[in-house]
């Protein structure tokens, strides 16, 4: 039921934790701020739609936006109060998403039971129904890639099954302790929440993956587990190294297998969920709850008061620093990251809302975290490959970046680097290389769509040219079908052997033949001849009158 | 860097037991010519001085360099090796990162093709070198030109020796006085010292011995008189030295963990041929300079299997 991972993936780097441990790392409930918003798109896929009109009153938990398309995710009301309408909003690097404004009464009243009945067993529910409700619910995986869960178990579309489901508590990128809380506090929900999984999948096998210096977690879902009693279920302690907490680099320890290039965790029967997610959807299940809060992290040096909050989904970061006491130290604007300090976004705002896919707030002084690096020229070490987990070549992808050859680095297999910023933390010269790979990247992408386009239009104007190639080869046909009847007619005066034909046709071709005769002698002469034919004519007629 | 100019202590001070004093000064003189090259080259470019000047990669190249050096070279030869060497072995390409070819052995070899005869003279034992005047030490004589004080390295003595018919052995009973594994021995140090502080990585100078071993075994096994044995090629010259300080500058190496195998290993088989058949009695510089111009060759064959990539490919 318990053993070490057998497996363990290539490359990565031990990095100082920076974790809140012990009381710290307790969640505490955040106040409600005085306006949610909430964005519409807070998942991977297309924006939900908004089903509520401005000036309507909803109780947490009420649906604000349904699922648009198969890809897209509902939005619940994360407090009762107000819709006050929806206006775009920054959420970080440039992404600008519509957001349903939700003005707190303060009351927080809770719907009862917003999404239905609830279920006690996975072993007597359904699957579909699961799926269902796990997506009626709104989750999405809350590690931060934000995928739709159910989507995840959707495997018929796929033409796939899934045999192992794993959940991921190797909480690896320094500050955050998120998921660590979550796995103090809410272990019965996750291993719940893993054998509703199970359920959804048919998986019989369930593996949580906790890395092994964190014995606190251990402990407590090792509790859990063994109070769950599931003979499916084990829990693996993984080396505690970045980015073990990469969906990749997981299954590589846990089961030695590497996922196919361009391909889905599910081509090995994996899925992979973070175990937040899989407390979520025991909520879901089992109270009919949808997703409106997650645990976020405030942390960092320029934090007075570090901690892991409850967060209801759609509060301002303003919000969160100032119940963590504020802002300290001699930076009054420090640098705020979205995520942790190897793959968080830059913020520029902090009315930035918390969605669902927000684990931590990370604000310290500019040059502690990730200063803009006055780097030296890359000497070609290769310390970036031995750390690489993808097995890249990032000094050599570096270069061709530089050169902004990034058909080259594409060939150098750009697109499997995971942005995890292990080549990045060991590079001497301190180059900030994942900016150059995320640059390169969007350069290829907006290559391809130009690319794309060009072979659309291509084939637009190939289409066309063929269609009126086409059209001239049925002008050019018809004319000469025409043509063929006609000589068709004409065939029989030379080609048809008069003895082969009946005596009434002969008699008609002969009458045929004198009509034609008839015809050509008037009508088929050449205009000198008539004339000829004219003078003539005249000349004989003035001879009769002289004669006459 | 300055990790590297520390491991090299140990190798210098044997050196200067064994050379005499006059490997210090053309050490200097080197390092002179090269951070002087470097920040002429800079000012035209009209680049800041600081950062490429500090980060002593400068002072490595001249140390390096020195130490592949007689030590009595009049002063303006050494000077002139250093200058060649970061003017332009390295910033005529661009600077630090962007030379092909490694800049301590650009040097050495634009000087041994342009005064051979001068490279060939060291002195012919550690007495002599310390019994020469101050100024020979400092490159104000030609310390080559005194009489009976020179001597021709033991490479340079089994080449001659095997050209006038000698077998090996008679080559190697007549070698007196030879510190070559006491030098060795200093420069190993300093190399396990420098993979323990993950300085350098393992492979290219294991590759490097490994490349001169095969061959030397090889040739000893078909003819021990005519191909010296594995001993001496591994201990005498560049070998040592030249696998732990000369081959691993990364700028001008592969990058892959394989065609770092591969480039160590094919120095080392040069080094060999260039020995066993060439007109140099030493061929490290060379190989490392051949090797170099190889380099993205080997790397665009030498690509990692990705993540998630079939095993076959």
């Amino acid at each position: 039921m318990r053993q070490k991972a057998s497996h363990d993936f290539p490359g990565g780097l031990r990095l100082p934790g920076h974790k809140l441990y012990g009381a710290r790392a307790r969640t505490r409930i955040a106040p409600l701020p005085s306006l949610l918003r909430l964005p519409l798109r807070q998942h991977q896929g297309p924006p939900a739609t908004p089903c509520v009109k401005p000036g309507q009153h909803v109780l947490r938990g009420d649906l604000l936006a349904t699922a648009s398309t198969p890809g897209s995710v509902a939005i619940h009301a994360s407090s009762s109060g107000w819709v006050r309408g929806i206006q775009p909003h920054y959420l970080g690097e440039g992404d600008t998403v519509d957001c349903i404004l939700l003005e707190p009464d303060q009351h927080d009243h809770t719907r009862s039971q917003p999404l239905g009945d609830c279920y006690t067993d996975p072993a007597d529910t359904p699957a579909a129904e699961i799926i269902a409700r796990i997506a009626a619910a709104g989750i999405v995986g809350l590690g931060g890639a934000s995928f739709p869960s159910a989507r995840k178990l959707q495997t018929g579309e796929m033409q796939a099954s899934l045999q192992h489901v794993i959940l991921n508590g190797a909480e690896c990128e320094p500050y955050i302790s998120c998921d660590g809380a979550s796995m103090l506090e809410d272990a019965d929900a996750i291993v719940r929440g893993g054998q509703w999984l199970c359920a959804a999948s048919g998986a019989q096998q369930l593996s949580i993956a906790i890395e092994d210096h964190h014995s606190a977690a251990l402990d407590s879902i090792r509790t859990a587990v063994d109070a769950a009693n599931d003979r499916r279920v084990r829990l693996v302690p993984v080396p505690s190294r970045y980015p073990q907490g990469g969906e990749r680099q997981l299954i590589q320890s846990l089961t030695g297998l590497e996922v196919p290039r361009g391909g889905l965790p599910l081509d090995l029967g994996l899925a992979v969920f973070n175990v937040a997610t899989a407390a979520a959807i025991t909520e879901a299940m089992e109270q009919a709850q949808p997703l409106t809060e997650r645990i976020v992290t405030v942390t960092g040096s320029a934090i007075a008061n570090p901690g892991n909050w409850r967060v209801r989904l759609g509060t301002p970061i303003a919000t969160l620093i100032a119940a963590s006491g504020g802002i300290t130290g001699a930076d009054a604007h420090p640098r705020m990251l979205m995520g942790g300090a190897m793959m968080g976004i830059v913020l520029h705002d902090n009315e930035v809302p918390v969605s669902k896919g927000f684990n931590c707030l990370l604000v310290g002084p500019t040059e502690e975290l990730r200063p803009a690096a006055a780097s030296h020229p890359c000497i070609r070490c290769g310390d970036c490959v031995d750390v690489c987990p993808a097995g890249l070549l990032p000094q050599q992808l570096y270069w061709h970046c530089q050169a902004q050859d990034f058909q080259a680095a594409a060939d150098l297999h750009l697109n499997a680097c995971i942005e995890c910023g292990a080549c990045a933390v060991v590079c001497p010269s301190e180059l900030p290389l994942v900016q150059y790979y995320r640059y390169a990247k969007a350069e290829l992408a907006a290559s391809a769509l130009e690319r794309r386009k060009a072979e659309h239009a291509k084939a637009r104007y190939t289409a066309r040219s063929q269609r009126l190639e086409r059209e001239q080869a049925e002008r050019e046909a018809a004319r000469q079908r025409k043509q063929a009847a006609l000589l068709a007619a004409q065939a029989p005066q030379s080609a048809q052997p008069a003895s082969a034909a009946s005596p009434a046709v002969q008699a008609a071709l002969a009458k045929a033949r004198a009509q034609a005769q008839k015809s050509t002698t008037t009508t088929k002469l050449s205009p000198a001849v008539q004339a000829a034919q004219e003078r003539a004519r005249r000349a004989r007629s003035n001879d009769s009158g002289s004669q006459s | 860097m300055q990790a590297v100019l520390l491991a090299l202590l140990p190798g210098i001070i044997v050196s200067v037991a064994v050379h005499g004093p006059g490997v210090l000064a053309a050490m200097l003189y080197c390092s002179v010519g090269a951070v002087g090259a470097e920040a002429a080259i800079l000012a035209l470019r009209q680049r800041p001085l600081g950062p490429p000047l500090g980060d002593f990669t400068a002072i490595l190249t001249g140390v390096l360099l020195g130490l592949c050096l007689p030590p009595w070279l009049p002063w303006w030869q050494p000077l002139l090796a250093g200058a060649l060497a970061t003017g332009v072995g390295k910033q005529l390409f661009g600077g630090l990162g962007q030379n092909p070819f490694n800049p301590a052995m650009v040097g050495y070899v634009m000087l041994l093709v342009s005064l051979p005869a001068s490279l060939a003279m060291w002195p012919a034992d550690a007495s002599t070198a310390w019994n020469l005047p101050g100024a020979y030490w400092w490159g104000l004589g030609d310390g080559s030109a005194v009489d009976g004080w020179t001597g021709a390295t033991p490479l340079d003595a089994m080449r001659n020796g095997l050209r006038a018919q000698l077998t090996t052995t008679e080559v190697l009973q007549s070698l007196t006085n030879d510190q070559a594994g006491l030098l060795a021995a200093a420069w190993a140090a300093g190399g396990l010292w420098l993979w323990r502080c993950r300085v350098i990585q393992w492979r290219i100078p294991l590759a490097v011995l490994a490349g001169t071993a095969l061959p030397a075994l090889i040739g000893q096994a078909i003819d021990a008189d005519r191909f010296a044995p594995l001993s001496f090629h591994l201990l005498q010259g560049a070998t040592v030295f030249g696998a732990i300080f000369i081959a691993t500058d990364p700028v001008s190496a592969s990058t892959t963990p394989r065609g770092r195998l591969v480039f160590g290993f094919g120095i080392g088989l040069l080094t060999w041929v260039i020995r066993s058949y060439g007109d140099y009695p030493d061929g490290f510089a060379f190989a490392v300079l051949l090797m170099n111009m190889l380099v993205p060759l080997i790397d665009a064959r030498t690509v990692p299997r990705v993540y998630g990539q079939e095993r076959s490919s």
